[in-house]
C-alpha cells in the first residue's frame, strides 16, 4: 500500500527579497556622496567692525593714538597691486616680508577698491594675520 | 507591486532631496581661501550667519533679503548685538563694495564681532591669478 505524502504541500518557501534591500543600499550611497561633496573644510578669521554705526573705524580711532599704516589694493587692468602707503608689492610673499618688518602693534587699515574681488581682500587680512598682527582694520566708508 | 512601490519610493526620495538641495546650492558660495584661518568656534554666543553670493542675493541664515532690507532684518532678529556674532559667507569672487555695504549694515545695528568664513587651504599665489 502506498502512502501519499503531502509534506511537500505544507513546506514554507523562504526567499530573501532583495530589491529593497538594494534600493535602500542605493540610497544610503546617494546620500552619502552627496553629504561627503557638500562637506568642505570651513574656517573663520575674526575682526572686530566699528562700534560706530556707518562709519569706518580707521576714521573713528584718533590719529594720534596709534601708528596706522594704510594697505590700498588697487586694480591696474589685469594686474593687482598691494600698495603699503606708497610702496608696491605684487605679491602676498613680498607683502609678508615687509610686514614682518613692522612693529606688532602698528595699526594695519585694508583699503580696498570697490571692484576688488574679495578673495584678494582675505587673501591680504589673511597675509597680516601671518605677520602675527592683530589691529587690522577694515576702512568702510560711509555708506 | 513591490518593485513599482520601490522606484515611486525612489523617486520621491529624489525628488526631496533634490528640493532641498537646490536651495543649499542656492546659498552654496566659493568661499574665499585662507591657511590661517581658525577652527569654527562651539556656538557660545548667538552666530547669525550671512551668505553674499551677489549683491542680488544675499541669505540672512537661510532666509534671502535684499541688501536694503538686510539692516531691518538685523534689527528683527539681534536681541543683544554686543552678545552676536555675524559670520560672513561671502563668495570670493564678488567685489569688495558689497562686502563693504554688508559690513556697513551689520555695524549699523551695532554688531562688532564679524567672523569671515574661509576655506582651510594655502592662498593661492597673487602672481597666478588674473584678475577678470
Amino acid at each position: 500500500m502506498k502512502i501519499p505524502i503531502k509534506a511537500t504541500k505544507n513546506k514554507v518557501s523562504f526567499s530573501v527579497r532583495m530589491t529593497p534591500l538594494i534600493d535602500v543600499i542605493f540610497l544610503l550611497l546617494i546620500f552619502f556622496i552627496l553629504a561627503i561633496r557638500l562637506e568642505k573644510p570651513e574656517g573663520v578669521l575674526e575682526n572686530i567692525l566699528p562700534e560706530s554705526d556707518t562709519h569706518g573705524i580707521a576714521e573713528q580711532q584718533k590719529d594720534w593714538e596709534v601708528v596706522k599704516l594704510r594697505i590700498k589694493l588697487i586694480t591696474e587692468g589685469e594686474q593687482l597691486k598691494i600698495y603699503l602707503q606708497e610702496r608696491v608689492v605684487y605679491t602676498y610673499k613680498d607683502l609678508l616680508s615687509y610686514l614682518n618688518m613692522l612693529p606688532q602693534e602698528i595699526m594695519l587699515v585694508i583699503e580696498p577698491e570697490p571692484k576688488v574681488p574679495y578673495k584678494y581682500v582675505i587673501g591680504v587680512y589673511n597675509t597680516c594675520i601671518k605677520a602675527k598682527k592683530s589691529n587690522i582694520v577694515f576702512a568702510i566708508s560711509p555708506g | 507591486m513591490t518593485p513599482l512601490i520601490n522606484v515611486i519610493f525612489l523617486i520621491t526620495v529624489f525628488m526631496i532631496i533634490m528640493i532641498n538641495f537646490s536651495e543649499v546650492f542656492l546659498r552654496e558660495v566659493n568661499l574665499p581661501k585662507a591657511d590661517e584661518a581658525k577652527e569654527v568656534k562651539e556656538q557660545v554666543i548667538k552666530k547669525i550667519s550671512i551668505t553674499v553670493k551677489s549683491e542680488e542675493f544675499i541669505f540672512l541664515g537661510r532666509k534671502r533679503v535684499s541688501l536694503d532690507n538686510l539692516e531691518q532684518a538685523l534689527w528683527q532678529i539681534v536681541e543683544y548685538p554686543q552678545k552676536s556674532t555675524v559670520q560672513l559667507r561671502g563668495d570670493e569672487n564678488i567685489p569688495y563694495e558689497v562686502v563693504q555695504k554688508v559690513m556697513q549694515k551689520i555695524a549699523a545695528r551695532g554688531i562688532t564681532r564679524i567672523e569671515f568664513s574661509t576655506r582651510k587651504e594655502a592662498v593661492p599665489p597673487l602672481e597666478e591669478d588674473k584678475i577678470q
